[in-house]
């Protein structure tokens, strides 16, 4: 049997079928409970906030399933889980806590923003000397480091902020919190991941400028759903934590 | 209708500008200072035997640097000499 053929058995053995030669040897357990065990502490350790919200346990039975239905398809399980967000949306068990996708959804952008490629930020005094119909026929892109999401449903950023340990859990509770939707921006200025709030107007305006719009069609847009906007101290926010990357002014 | 569209248009461009030009004035200007960093605790660095953040083996090490205030880097003093914009060898 060539190397390959032997590497797709077991491959086989590991992931889906139970009647091998191979998965019927009485070790072969072994390395099927090894490689489910790596996978379920990789999601443990890339969603601390779930795992501080609804307990260890509850995340290695529901990390069970979703490995099962989607194993790493790359080598560093630093990046493994992309999924387990909407996974978690789906998953009955965990329906009584419907904030806890957009939580895990938080975690995942704080590895993502992590791990994102290296890019120059936008300079804020160079976009300062523009004029403003120059500014606004500019197309800024979001920093490759730059997430963003809105949960109209629940404080998700506070309840991220508090289960990551960068927010002191109210004394009354996390049930004491105001209970009303955030959005938060996730970036890497300087190297150091960065969570700031970001009103619903903000992640409007930023998913315009990743479909190529021009600032000006982005902040129409932006208006469009928060008519009273302070556009100045957006734009200042999104500029100073980093969230657009540097740009050719002549493009 | 048109009009207000065009003036509201001219108000938030210069809003636009308005905030790039705070946050000019609100962003420290960082810079890449070598040989200032204590173990383990460099932004970033390059050569052999460090290759991120947080991994400077020594206190100082002169090839793993920090972002310190722009301006302030080679007025910094270390038990090892002064900081440097560029790398330090040895």
């Amino acid at each position: 049997m060539s190397l390959h053929a032997f590497q797709q058995q077991f491959h086989a053995a590991l992931w889906h079928d139970a009647s091998t030669a191979l998965s019927a040897q009485p070790g072969f357990a072994v390395y099927r409970n090894t490689v489910m065990k790596g996978c379920i502490d990789a999601l443990v350790a890339n969603y601390p906030a779930v795992v501080s919200l609804v307990g260890e346990d509850c995340v290695r039975a529901a990390a069970a399933v979703h490995v099962r239905a989607a194993p790493p398809t790359q080598p560093m399980l630093l990046q493994y889980g992309a999924g387990f967000a909407d996974f978690l949306a789906h998953f009955p068990p965990v329906a009584a806590w419907p904030w806890l996708p957009a939580v895990a959804r938080l975690d995942r952008h704080w590895t993502e923003a992590h791990v994102a490629a290296n890019a120059p930020c936008a300079d804020a005094a160079l976009l300062a000397t523009c004029a403003p119909d120059v500014l606004g026929a500019r197309c800024l892109q979001p920093h490759p480091a730059a997430r963003w999401l809105w949960c109209g449903e629940a404080p998700a950023l506070s309840l991220w902020q508090i289960n990551r340990g960068e927010r002191p859990l109210p004394a009354a509770g996390l049930s004491s919190l105001p209970w009303h939707g955030e959005g938060a921006l996730t970036t890497r200025p300087f190297d150091t991941v960065r969570v700031s709030a970001l009103p619903a107007a903000g992640c409007v305006l930023l998913d315009a400028c990743a479909q190529g719009a021009t600032l000006a069609a982005a902040v129409t847009a932006a208006l469009a759903v928060a008519p009273t906007l302070d556009i100045a101290a957006l734009f200042a926010q999104l500029l100073t934590m980093g969230a657009f990357a540097a740009s050719d002014p002549a493009a | 209708m048109k009009d207000h569209s065009i003036t509201l248009t001219a108000i938030a461009l210069s809003a636009l500008v308005s905030g790039a030009a705070m946050a000019a004035d609100t962003a420290p200007a960082k810079e890449k200072c070598y040989g200032v960093s204590l173990a383990g605790q460099n932004d970033c660095a390059a050569g052999a035997g460090t290759s991120c953040a947080g991994t400077s083996k020594v206190d100082y090490q002169g090839n793993a640097w920090k972002y310190v205030p722009a301006g302030t880097c080679t007025t910094m003093k270390t038990p090892s000499g002064m900081g440097s914009l560029t790398p330090v060898e040895g």
